[in-house]
């Protein structure tokens, strides 16, 4: 194994484990879905070139997987409960349990407009997102507009329940 | 919660976590290779392939053993057109690459994906008729084939089978497969639409 990839890996796994996340639930499919992008990830790091920033194609191999939803369910390799990544780990304090709500929320968006809202809250511009998701920028700030309304509108919603 | 608490909340997650995999677990998952369907759809192909192959070798093999050299002939001229056939049909298949940006990379995949059904579609219609004609020669002798040569009723009453067997197989690939392409379809309009 490539001692580089490994250290990629551990520079890019929050980008994967949150991309994955707002696509699953914590369990089987989180982890068919993780595995899935390192192996994406894995098959094109070599050809790696980096024309675009390595955290925009990160994102990009990501969503591809998440997106395309084209997979075979639990043929996963097995993990140990110390190999879960953080963002499946039980919540335990406020902010943890804040965080939850939070993925929930962002769940009740659909599918791509959760690739939006996860490229805007990590603070991409929309240039950025432009080139990942293949939209022009004008169609970006529009969509990210509507979006982040409607995400609030739900956030908003469920703390007044 | 305002815009910015989102944020803050947002990038708090799992801020000092560490990539977890052991070596040896990431060693498993890249040796497993992946797990999608796009990319079964090919291993698919090369299995049918080679299973293509065996059968037809198997019917020269038949013809020969009983001196009938013509049908040999013939078993083999299809064998190299079937696996010429399918050759051309796996390197057409243009496998698309994680890399490319999203629009694009779904465009690949309903591009692949119909190729698929198709390629399922075509092969249901065109083995269908000599399959079903084979099973029923051999399943229920010889007496049954010469009714179906000769006895009007009894070949209405097969095609009317074999048109309802191509609908439910035509069908169930629909299913399977028309599903995901109506949803990549879906995914591809929503991210395209003009706000």
């Amino acid at each position: 194994m490539d001692s580089n990839f490994q250290t990629f890996l551990d520079d890019n796994h929050r980008v994967i484990a949150k991309v994955c996340r707002i696509y699953t639930d914590c369990g089987d499919d989180f982890n068919d879905y993780y595995q899935e992008c390192i192996v994406q990830l894995w098959r094109s790091y070599k050809g790696f070139r980096g024309e675009s920033k390595a955290s925009t194609w990160v994102y990009r191999v990501c969503l591809n997987v998440c997106l395309s939803q084209l997979r075979i369910r639990k043929r996963t390799v097995l993990t140990t409960r110390d190999e879960i990544p953080d963002v499946c780990e039980d919540f335990d304090s406020e902010r943890e349990e804040r965080l939850e709500m939070l993925y929930q929320a962002i769940k009740k968006l659909k599918e791509a407009d959760r690739a939006i809202m996860l490229l805007y809250l990590d603070e991409k511009s929309y240039k950025e997102m432009a080139e990942i998701l293949g939209l022009t920028v004008t169609n970006v700030g529009a969509k990210v507009n509507r979006v982040k309304n409607q995400l609030k509108k739900i956030i908003n919603g469920r703390s007044g329940d | 919660m305002e815009d910015q608490e989102i944020k803050d909340l947002w990038q708090s997650a799992g801020r000092d976590a560490r990539f977890k995999y052991s070596e040896e677990t990431l060693a498993q998952v890249i040796s497993k290779g992946s797990q999608s369907v796009v990319h079964k759809f090919v291993k698919t192909l090369k299995v049918e392939q080679i299973v293509n192959v065996i059968a037809f070798l198997t019917w020269v093999a038949y013809f020969v053993w009983f001196g009938q050299y013509w049908g040999a002939l013939g078993a083999l001229v299809l064998n190299v057109g079937f696996y010429v056939g399918y050759k051309r049909f796996i390197n057409r298949l243009d496998i698309p690459n994680a890399e490319e940006d999203v629009i694009g990379y779904l465009y690949k995949v309903e591009g692949l994906v119909k190729q698929f059904v198709g390629h399922y579609k075509k092969a249901t219609v065109v083995l269908g008729l000599p399959v079903y004609l084979l099973v029923l020669r051999y399943s229920e002798g010889v007496e049954v084939w010469d009714k179906l040569t000769n006895n009007w009723t009894y070949i209405l009453i097969n095609l009317v089978g074999l048109v309802v067997a191509y609908v439910v197989v035509l069908w169930m690939i629909h299913l399977f497969y028309g599903r995901k392409l109506h949803k990549i379809q879906e995914l591809i309009k929503s991210l395209q639409e003009s706000e």
